[in-house]
C-alpha cells in the first residue's frame, strides 16, 4: 500500500465516520474503548478524570477534524489528541500546585519495606502511588515509561527543557520508589 | 528498587479497561449533535474546499479523483490561496502596529527576537547552548537568559541584535530555579531567584554593567519570586517560613526587610507593582489581592466565586488583568478596575503574560478551541486580538514557547 493511499484511507475513515449517524456511532463505539483505556491507565485508574479527558478528546477530534491528515489510523490520531489533553491536565495541575505553593511532602521512610510480594504489586496500588506523585512527575513517568517517548519528546510535550525533564524523571522514579515502599509498609 | 523495576511496575497499569456503559451512552448523546454540525459544515462548499485543500497539501491523490480533475482542482486551489493570501496581507496592513519593542522568545531552547512592529523574526545563534528563562530589559536593548552546563547554571546577557554576549556572575556557583528574572526599571540590574552556593531560594542582584552579583537576601531566609519596585529602590518577594508564605519587601542591598501582606498567607508571589509604588498585586488561594506597601495590609480584589490568579497592573494603574481557572482545565483572561470592581472576561482560553509598556495591550498565551491560537496581544477593551507567535503542529501550545520577555513584569 502506498503512502498516498494510506493518507486517503485515513481521511476517508474519518469522513465516513462523520457521513451519517450510523457511521459516527459505529466509529465512536469502535474507538472510544481504546481511547478510554489509554487514558485510564495513564491517570492511575482515576475513572472520573479518564472519562472527562476522553470526552474532551472526542470533542477536540470533531472540532479539529480538518487537522487530521490521514497519515495514521484514527485511533492513533485520537490517542495523540488524548496525550495532549493529558499533558494539558498535568500542566494545569502542576501550575495549580505551584500557584497554591502547596508544600505538602509525603512523610515517608527512605528504605524499602521487607515485603515486596506480588500480591502488593497490584494495579490499584500502583495507580494509587502514581496518583500520589506531583503532577509533573506523573506526567514524565506516563509519557516516558508508558508511552515510550524519548526524554526529548516528553520534554516538548510537558514544556520543559531536556535537561530539566531528565532531572524530573530521576526525581519521579525516586518519588515512586519511596511512595511505593511506604504503601507497601502501610499494607 | 531499580529503575527498571519501577518502570515494569508502572507498565502494569497499561491494560485495557472498559468504560462505564452509562458514560458511553451520555458521551455519545453529547457528541452526536456536534458530529451532525460538523457534517453540515463539511457538506458546504467551504467545507469541501477545506477537505480538498487538506488532501492536496498532504500530497495525496484520491483514487476517486481523476488526474485531470485533480490538476485543475490544484490550479483553482492555488489561485484561491493566492487571493486569500492577498486578502490577509491587506488586512494586516490595515491594523495598527504594536509599539512595545521586540519580544525575546525561547522556543525549543533557541533564542528568537520578534518585532511585532514590522513582523520581523530572527534567531540569535547560541552555538550548542540551549536558552532558558529569557527576559528582556525594559529599555529594549538586552536579553538575559540561562544555560545549563558543567554542573551549574550560567546567566548570560546579549544584545537584541545578537551581539556582545557575555556571562554574568560567572564567579558565583549558581543554579537557576526556573523562575522569571526581573529587570530593574532602569535596566541596570537583574534580580533572580537562584540556589547560591548550595543554599536554595536566594535572591541575587546582578549588575549588568560589571557582571557582578550579590545576594539581596541572607542565607537563612527562604525567598522566592523577586520583583523590582517602579523607583528601583525596593525588591518585593515571597518569604517562606514554616511553609507559610508572606509578601515582603527589601532593599536591593539586603536592608530594611519588612512584611507587607498583613493577614494573608499562602502568597504565591508578587506579580506587579502599581506604577506609583503604593500597591503590590498578588494572588493567594485562588484570590487576587493587593498589598499596601506603606500600610502593610492587603485587600482582596476578586470575589469568592472566581478562582483568580496571576494579576498584572496596567502601566497607568487603572486596570488589573488576571486569569480565572475553570475546573482545573483552562484559564480565561479577565480585566478589572484596579480596586477589583468591574471584573469581566477579556479572552477565553488565555493566560496572562502581562501588559505592554504603553498599556495598549495585554500579552496572552491564547489557546482557543476553534483555532490554532498562539502568543497573542489583546486590547484591554477586547476590540482587537492579534496572534504574534502562532501555534501549529510544529509549534504546539504545550511546548512552543519556553519563555518570553518584552521588558514588563510577567505574572
Amino acid at each position: 500500500m502506498s503512502a498516498q493511499t494510506t493518507v486517503v484511507k485515513g481521511v476517508d475513515e474519518l469522513s465516513m465516520a462523520l457521513a451519517d449517524d450510523a457511521g459516527f456511532e459505529s466509529w465512536y463505539r469502535r474507538t472510544l474503548p481504546r481511547v478510554y483505556s489509554y487514558l485510564a491507565s495513564r491517570t492511575g485508574g482515576d475513572v472520573a478524570l479518564a472519562e472527562d479527558l476522553t470526552q474532551q478528546t472526542f470533542i477536540a477530534a470533531i472540532d479539529q477534524r480538518s487537522r487530521f491528515d490521514g497519515r495514521s489510523d484514527t485511533v492513533t490520531w485520537l490517542c495523540g489528541i488524548a496525550r495532549h489533553k493529558l499533558a494539558d491536565h498535568f500542566r494545569a495541575i502542576d501550575r495549580d500546585d505551584r500557584r497554591q505553593m502547596r508544600m505538602e511532602v509525603r512523610q515517608i521512610e527512605l528504605e524499602e519495606g521487607p515485603r515486596a510480594g506480588l500480591e502488593l504489586e497490584d494495579r490499584e496500588m500502583i495507580g494509587e502511588v502514581l496518583r500520589s506523585l506531583p503532577a509533573n512527575q506523573r506526567a514524565v513517568l506516563v509519557f516516558v515509561v508508558l508511552d515510550d517517548l524519548s526524554v526529548a519528546e516528553a520534554a516538548r510535550l510537558i514544556g520543559r527543557s531536556r535537561g530539566a525533564t531528565e532531572s524530573l524523571l530521576f526525581r519521579a522514579r525516586d518519588s515512586f520508589r519511596r511512595a511505593y515502599a511506604a504503601e507497601d509498609r502501610d499494607d | 528498587m531499580t529503575d527498571e523495576r519501577i518502570d515494569a511496575l508502572i507498565r502494569r497499569l497499561d491494560v485495557p479497561s472498559d468504560p462505564d456503559p452509562s458514560f458511553v451512552r451520555t458521551t455519545y448523546a453529547a457528541l452526536r449533535p456536534r458530529a451532525r454540525t460538523a457534517r453540515v459544515t463539511d457538506a458546504s462548499r467551504v467545507g469541501r474546499f477545506q477537505r480538498d485543500l487538506r488532501l492536496v497539501l498532504s500530497g495525496a491523490t484520491s483514487p476517486a479523483m481523476p488526474l485531470r480533475v485533480g490538476a485543475v482542482g490544484l490550479v483553482v486551489l492555488l489561485i484561491l490561496a493566492a487571493i486569500a493570501a492577498l486578502a490577509v496581507v491587506g488586512a494586516l496592513n490595515r491594523v495598527q502596529p504594536v509599539h512595545v519593542g521586540p519580544f525575546a522568545v525561547s522556543t525549543g531552547g533557541e533564542l528568537h527576537v520578534l518585532d511585532a512592529l514590522d513582523g520581523s523574526f530572527r534567531t540569535i545563534p547560541l552555538g550548542a547552548d540551549v536558552a532558558h528563562g529569557v527576559s528582556r530589559s525594559p529599555n529594549g536593548s538586552l536579553i538575559a537568559f540561562w544555560t545549563i552546563g558543567g554542573g551549574r547554571s550560567h546567566l548570560y546577557v546579549i544584545g537584541v541584535d545578537g551581539e556582545h554576549r557575555r556571562e554574568l556572575a560567572s564567579d558565583r556557583n549558581l543554579a537557576w530555579t526556573n523562575g522569571i528574572d526581573v529587570w530593574s526599571p532602569d535596566s541596570r540590574f537583574l534580580a533572580t531567584e537562584v540556589r547560591l552556593d548550595g543554599v536554595t531560594a536566594r535572591i541575587i542582584v546582578v549588575d549588568i554593567a560589571t557582571g557582578t552579583a550579590r545576594a539581596a537576601t541572607p542565607p537563612g531566609l527562604t525567598a522566592h519570586a523577586p520583583l523590582w519596585s517602579p523607583d528601583n529602590r525596593w525588591i518585593a518577594f515571597t518569604e517562606e517560613a514554616d511553609r507559610i508564605r508572606t509578601l515582603a519587601v527589601i532593599r536591593p542591598d539586603g536592608s530594611d526587610k519588612r512584611t507587607i501582606s498583613g493577614e494573608v498567607v499562602g502568597v504565591a508571589g508578587p506579580d506587579t507593582w502599581s506604577p506609583d509604588g503604593a500597591w503590590i498585586y498578588f494572588d493567594s488561594g485562588g484570590g487576587v489581592y493587593r498589598a499596601n506597601v506603606a500600610g502593610g495590609y492587603s485587600q482582596r480584589l476578586t470575589s469568592d466565586d472566581l478562582a483568580a490568579y496571576a494579576p498584572a497592573s496596567s502601566p497607568d494603574g487603572r486596570l488589573v488583568a488576571f486569569i480565572v481557572e475553570h475546573a482545573h482545565r483552562y484559564w480565561d483572561l479577565y480585566v478589572a478596575n484596579s480596586d477589583g470592581t468591574g471584573a469581566h472576561r477579556l479572552l477565553e482560553h488565555a493566560e496572562n503574560y502581562g501588559w505592554s509598556a504603553d498599556g495598549q495591550y495585554v500579552l496572552a498565551k491564547w489557546t482557543p478551541t476553534d483555532k490554532a491560537g498562539g502568543l497573542a496581544v489583546v486590547r484591554p477593551d477586547g476590540s482587537e486580538v492579534r496572534v504574534v507567535v502562532p501555534f501549529s503542529a510544529e509549534c504546539p501550545p504545550s511546548s512552543c514557547i519556553d519563555s518570553v520577555g518584552w521588558g514588563q513584569p510577567r505574572p
